[in-house]
Parts: C-alpha cells; sequence; structure tokens
C-alpha cells in the first residue's frame, strides 16, 4: 500500500485500488500465487505460457516483416537503373569510368562480360556513392 | 537477376532482424533490455511469475472491459516488437510487464470502450454523478466527453465494487485501507487480527470479486 490521501475522482480510486491489487499480487508468496492461479483454473498457467509462446512468436514475425519491408523498401529504390536498358546501363557505366579519375583501378577496370556483371558493377557504384539509384552521376 | 546483391540482402533482413532482436546498438550498451532481452527473459519466467501476470491481467481486464488475455497478449507485443522501448535492466521484468499492461488498460480505457462497442454504461442521477468533476479546460470537446465517459466508467466500476463487499467487513476494511493509502499491510493484519496467511486470502477474494464483476458485464464465467 502507497502513503497518500484518500483519493475522490472515480477513476483516481480504481487506479488506487488496482495499484494497491497489483502490489499485493507482487508481495504474494509463490506457492500462494500459483495456488491461487490453480483454483481459477488448473490450466491457467500453462494457458498464460501460450498466451507468451505465442506473443514471442507473433512479435518474432513483426519484427521480421519489418525488417524484410525495410529492405525490400531500399532495394526497390536501388533497383531503379538497374530497371534501364542494357545498352543504358552500358553507356552509364562508360561515363561513369571516363568521368571519375579517382575512382580505383579496380573500380575502372570492372569486368563487365554480362548484364548480371553490369547490375552488380552498377550496384556496387550505387552503394560507393558514385551514383544515384537514378543513375546521376554524384 | 542481381544474384550476388540479392543473396547479400536476403542476409541482410535476417541481420537486421537479429539487430532489431538484439540489443546493442553502434556498439553501445544501453540500460534497457532490448526486445531480444526480453523474449530470453518472458521466456524464463517461473510459473509464480506467469501466475502473477495471469493474476495482474485478470485485475486490470476490471478496468478496461477487455479479457485478460486479449489485455496480456497486447502488453506482451508491444514489449517484445519494441514498441515499449523503455524497459530498464535494474527493474525485474515482472514489474516491467506489470506497467505495460497497465498503460494498455489505460489506453484501451481512454478508448471510451469504443473496442468493446459497448459504448459508455449511463450514470444514473445518484450521488456517483455528482463526484464526477468537470473535465480540465483546454481539452477539445471530444477530448472533454472522453474524459468524462472514462471517469463514468471508472464511477461505475467503483460502484459495483462496494455493492459488492461493503458486507464483507474484511475485504471492505482491506479495500478502504487500499483506497486511503495510509496503511501497510502488516497494520491491516493487525486492526483486522488476522494472519498474513488470511490477509492474502481476503486478497483472493477481492480479486475474484473483480472477476465477477467483470464477467458479469461480459456475461462471460468468471
Amino acid at each position: 500500500m502507497t502513503a497518500g490521501k484518500k483519493p475522490s475522482d472515480p477513476l483516481e480510486e480504481l487506479n488506487t485500488l488496482l495499484d494497491a491489487d497489483l502490489q499485493a499480487i507482487l508481495d504474494t508468496g509463490d506457492d500462494e500465487i500459483i495456488a491461487e492461479a490453480m483454483e481459477v483454473s488448473p490450466s491457467l498457467v500453462d494457458d498464460t505460457r501460450q498466451v507468451i509462446a505465442d506473443a514471442v512468436t507473433t512479435a518474432g514475425k513483426r519484427c521480421l516483416a519489418a525488417a524484410r519491408a525495410e529492405l525490400d523498401a531500399e532495394q526497390q529504390v536501388s533497383g531503379q537503373v538497374l530497371s534501364w536498358p542494357l545498352e543504358r546501363k552500358v553507356v552509364l557505366l562508360r561515363q561513369v569510368r571516363e568521368s571519375r579519375a579517382n575512382l580505383t583501378i579496380a573500380a575502372r577496370q570492372m569486368e563487365t562480360e554480362t548484364e548480371n556483371d553490369l547490375d552488380s558493377d552498377l550496384d556496387a557504384l550505387v552503394d560507393l556513392g558514385v551514383i544515384d539509384e537514378e543513375g546521376n552521376l554524384l | 537477376m542481381r544474384t550476388r546483391k540479392n543473396n547479400v540482402r536476403n542476409l541482410g533482413w535476417v541481420r537486421l532482424y537479429m539487430w532489431k532482436m538484439g540489443g546493442v546498438v553502434d556498439g553501445k550498451v544501453g540500460k534497457n533490455r532490448s526486445p531480444g532481452e526480453i523474449v530470453t527473459a518472458v521466456q524464463y519466467l517461473s510459473n509464480a511469475e506467469v501466475a502473477k501476470l495471469a493474476n495482474t491481467a485478470r485485475s486490470l481486464a476490471l478496468k478496461c472491459r477487455a479479457e485478460p488475455k486479449e489485455l496480456l497478449n497486447e502488453a506482451l507485443l508491444r514489449a517484445l516488437d519494441g514498441r515499449r522501448k523503455t524497459c530498464p535492466t535494474t527493474l525485474p521484468i515482472i514489474n516491467f510487464l506489470f506497467g505495460v499492461m497497465k498503460s494498455v488498460a489505460d489506453e484501451w480505457l481512454d478508448d471510451g470502450l469504443k473496442r468493446t462497442g459497448e459504448g459508455v454504461v449511463p450514470v444514473s442521477t445518484g450521488e456517483e454523478e455528482g463526484t464526477i468533476d468537470p473535465p480540465s479546460s483546454g481539452l477539445t470537446p471530444e477530448k472533454a466527453l472522453e474524459d468524462v465517459q472514462v471517469r463514468q466508467h471508472a464511477a461505475v466500476v467503483m460502484r459495483e465494487v462496494r455493492e459488492m463487499f461493503e458486507n464483507d467487513k474484511e475485504a471492505w476494511f482491506v479495500i478502504e485501507a487500499d483506497l486511503d493509502g495510509e496503511m501497510i499491510a502488516d497494520e491491516v493484519c493487525e486492526v483486522l487480527g488476522v494472519d498474513r496467511k488470511r490477509y492474502n486470502a481476503i486478497r483472493k477474494r477481492i480479486r475474484r470479486g473483480y472477476a465477477e464483476i467483470r464477467a458479469k458485464w461480459k456475461g462471460l464465467p468468471s
């Protein structure tokens, strides 16, 4: 029980009553509180454990979905330049090589044999901040 | 076709998930438990702690007219998916979950009972209604109405609690002592002339009464 004056507001009264009850629950010994739960329902503890397990699963799925959505959104943005026609991508890569003398030799000598290689190179250039997702030189 | 990048990104969401569930951000260990640490903590609750959670949910459900399982489930989800961010490592997990349940109960009550679709129980022109103060100034008309409705609901609950226990001398004394807030449990036991075991039995009776009131509203078993 906490010190204080008797509240007059009904909401305050209800809060005070429930706070005192919560404190009493915390103060109750383990055996007694388990016995009380068993009186309510023999399966109350097991049922509550199931609520906890379900919540852990649901929360995990929500976090995964949120993380996936975040990365999908990012992928969608960086995918813009990759959806260009092949010829336009080749031109862009050439422009980058010609205009960025300060690129490392490795970056300037990217081996581009297939469209997959080209996409990977352009993706890397987006990550390096050499071009943006729309293919603009930065 | 961006196989390499896709592979990296497919691993990326796993890493991001692990990061979100893991807790250490930029190498800084905070004073709050991460969602991952909360997951671990709730999975290792003892039977007594689980029983305490269940009993607390039953009591708090009285306030917002929810089902105890619904209330506990929502509190757990908020704690576990990171919506409830402050969980000090120094606070026992059970106390933290009590706090989240209280917040959910407050929020659901603030929804003006819209959630259950029951609306507000009309309060007759009795003494209880007269005890409700006018809402604080500065509130919007909608918020002021909600404020009145919430306190009307609380007044109805308190009236039912009084009606249920005013003839139960021991329980009524404990309730009055709770409302006064000036006596600790040992003092209540001394005045009532009961030991702690008997006191806990009275507490149990009160909680059973709360469950009966809540169940009566919903037409459900307590």
